[in-house]
């Protein structure tokens, strides 16, 4: 039993935070507050147990010890000690703080900022580039198309229902893609009334998606809440109350 | 280590070379950008949470600084704290990640340096980070936004499961909240809590369209052109799949199989 006070704990937090349904009150905000000031001192002690103590201070302390040992030649390695020079870059940040060597923070800030630039444009293209042939579709329903020409579930026997209606949906697909697209363009005027019908229509697309989206992502709120309910009626109320009020009222 | 290949290659120096004439050309002549509802009633919402004496709150999204949604939301965080700083409403940036704090600080003191209001600015008060944390970001955010309580709230960046933990309080007190989101998981939430939703490549539109700057409107045509050219792709794509049908060869089929074998390397 010795989780008891935990679920105790656990279920009364639970109960509070879905009081904010009805109401705001007091002890939501202190239950908000505790689970805030609890949440930051975790993540300090876990930085530092799982990020700053094992990869970096564990290595200088071993080569500072002359404990750490260089397997090839089983000679003592001080290659740890060089885990210190990390301290450069990271205290130029620290210069924000200061009005006179402020600038020294900008070398850092400034290679942060190049590397943010080069990855971007190398991931965009590596991003783009799969998404631009998963978007091309076969159109045909009479035509059964090479498989290595195919992204997705095999195309099915040409010139049956199954395969009109796979064409069909490729050419929605195609349609709302290239609509959507349109939509998203910024630097035209699109405010001709040719240009309405597809503007609308990409619209439309973006919508139907999104709301495709919000369902999905509901179902799975739904999914927490489930199980936070089976937590309450099934460890807290059943395992816990319902075993506590027989001895509380019965004397047992 | 990978390598681009043929088209690769030629994509990247296409789409580079497309940027840098768009580029050249808005410094002749700058570039016509589209109004987005969302942006054009931020001017809006500063203005009536100066009137009602409240704060602007300003929440970043929950990407680091390599991460190149938080650079265009850096640009909106400037223009927004330089309204604030124009029209002397109290302002507030809430930030996700340590190593976006000095950015948002710098550009914070920046914006109200050259709005005059130098004297204005307290960096401890109104550039904020309270932890790396997601829910204690978004359940700090929110009950800032409540108790505040904000004349209006922006949020701009990429969020994640804790949108609708931040702008949900907001909706409820009746705050003014203009959300930003160019990833589309979080948007259907944005579009039920928040007065104005900028969604998808809006997002990065809107940076453009808040600034007069040449270099950004011109990064924006050229990415405009590059969708033509993308849809462009798809459609030659398209048909030459419906022309190489199932026959296996042919500059049809080539041309086909050449940008298909993208998908199935990966």
């Amino acid at each position: 039993m010795t989780d008891t006070p935990v679920i105790w704990l656990a279920a009364f937090v639970t109960v509070v935070v879905f009081s904010y349904a009805l109401k705001d009150s007091y002890i939501y905000r202190l239950v908000q507050h505790a689970t805030l000031g609890a949440t930051v001192g975790v993540t300090v002690v876990v930085t530092w147990k799982q990020v700053l103590l094992p990869r970096w201070w564990a290595p200088i302390w071993a080569a500072a010890q002359g404990t750490a040992i260089d397997p090839a030649t089983s000679r003592p390695d001080y290659g740890g000690l060089l885990w210190l020079l990390a301290l450069i870059p990271g205290l130029l940040w620290y210069f924000q703080l200061s009005k006179k060597w402020f600038w020294l923070s900008t070398l850092i800030t400034g290679l942060f900022v190049g590397t943010a630039a080069g990855l971007a444009f190398k991931n965009q293209i590596l991003l783009i580039m799969p998404q631009l042939a998963a978007s091309i579709k076969p159109l045909n329903p009479f035509v059964r198309p090479d498989p290595a020409l195919l992204y997705g579930p095999a195309w099915p026997e040409p010139g049956t229902p199954a395969a009109w209606a796979a064409a069909l949906n490729n050419a929605l697909f195609l349609a709302a893609l290239l609509a959507t697209l349109f939509y998203f363009f910024f630097s035209v005027r699109t405010d001709h009334r040719f240009l309405q019908a597809p503007r609308r229509f990409g619209r439309l697309a973006i919508m139907v998606c999104l709301g495709a989206m919000f369902g999905s992502t509901v179902m799975t709120r739904m999914a927490y809440l489930l199980d936070r309910l089976m937590f309450l009626s099934h460890d807290w109320w059943q395992e816990q109350v319902l075993v506590l009020l027989p001895r509380v009222w019965g004397g047992g | 280590m990978q390598h681009p290949d043929g088209l690769m290659l030629t994509l990247m120096l296409l789409f580079g070379g497309v940027i840098l004439l768009s580029l050249w050309r808005a410094r002749h002549k700058l570039p016509y950008v589209r109004p987005i509802p969302g942006i054009v009633s931020i001017e809006e919402a500063v203005g009536r949470a100066t009137e009602l004496g409240r704060p602007v709150v300003f929440a970043m999204g929950e990407g680091d600084i390599r991460d190149i949604v938080t650079h265009a939301s850096l640009s909106i965080l400037e223009y927004v704290a330089r309204l604030a700083a124009r029209l002397r409403a109290s302002f507030i940036a809430m930030v996700r990640k340590p190593d976006v704090y000095p950015f948002a600080e710098n550009i914070v003191r920046d914006a109200y340096r050259v709005e005059g209001a130098a004297e204005d600015f307290r960096p401890e008060e109104q550039v904020r980070f309270l932890s790396d944390d997601a829910i204690v970001y978004a359940m700090s955010t929110a009950r800032l936004i409540q108790e505040a309580p904000a004349g209006c709230a922006l949020f701009f960046g990429g969020f994640f499961f804790t949108s609708l933990l931040m702008t949900e309080p907001g909706a409820q007190s009746g705050v003014l909240q203009i959300a930003g989101d160019p990833t589309l998981g979080q948007i259907p939430f944005f579009v039920c809590t928040c007065d104005y939703t900028i969604i998808g490549e809006e997002f990065f539109a809107a940076g453009a369209y808040v600034s007069s700057d040449p270099t950004v409107r011109g990064a924006l045509v050229g990415q405009d052109f590059i969708k033509v050219v993308l849809a462009l792709l798809v459609l030659v794509g398209t048909g030459a799949l419906l022309l190489a049908g199932g026959a296996g060869e042919g500059p049809a089929y080539e041309t086909a199989r050449g940008l298909m074998k993208y998908v199935t390397q990966k």
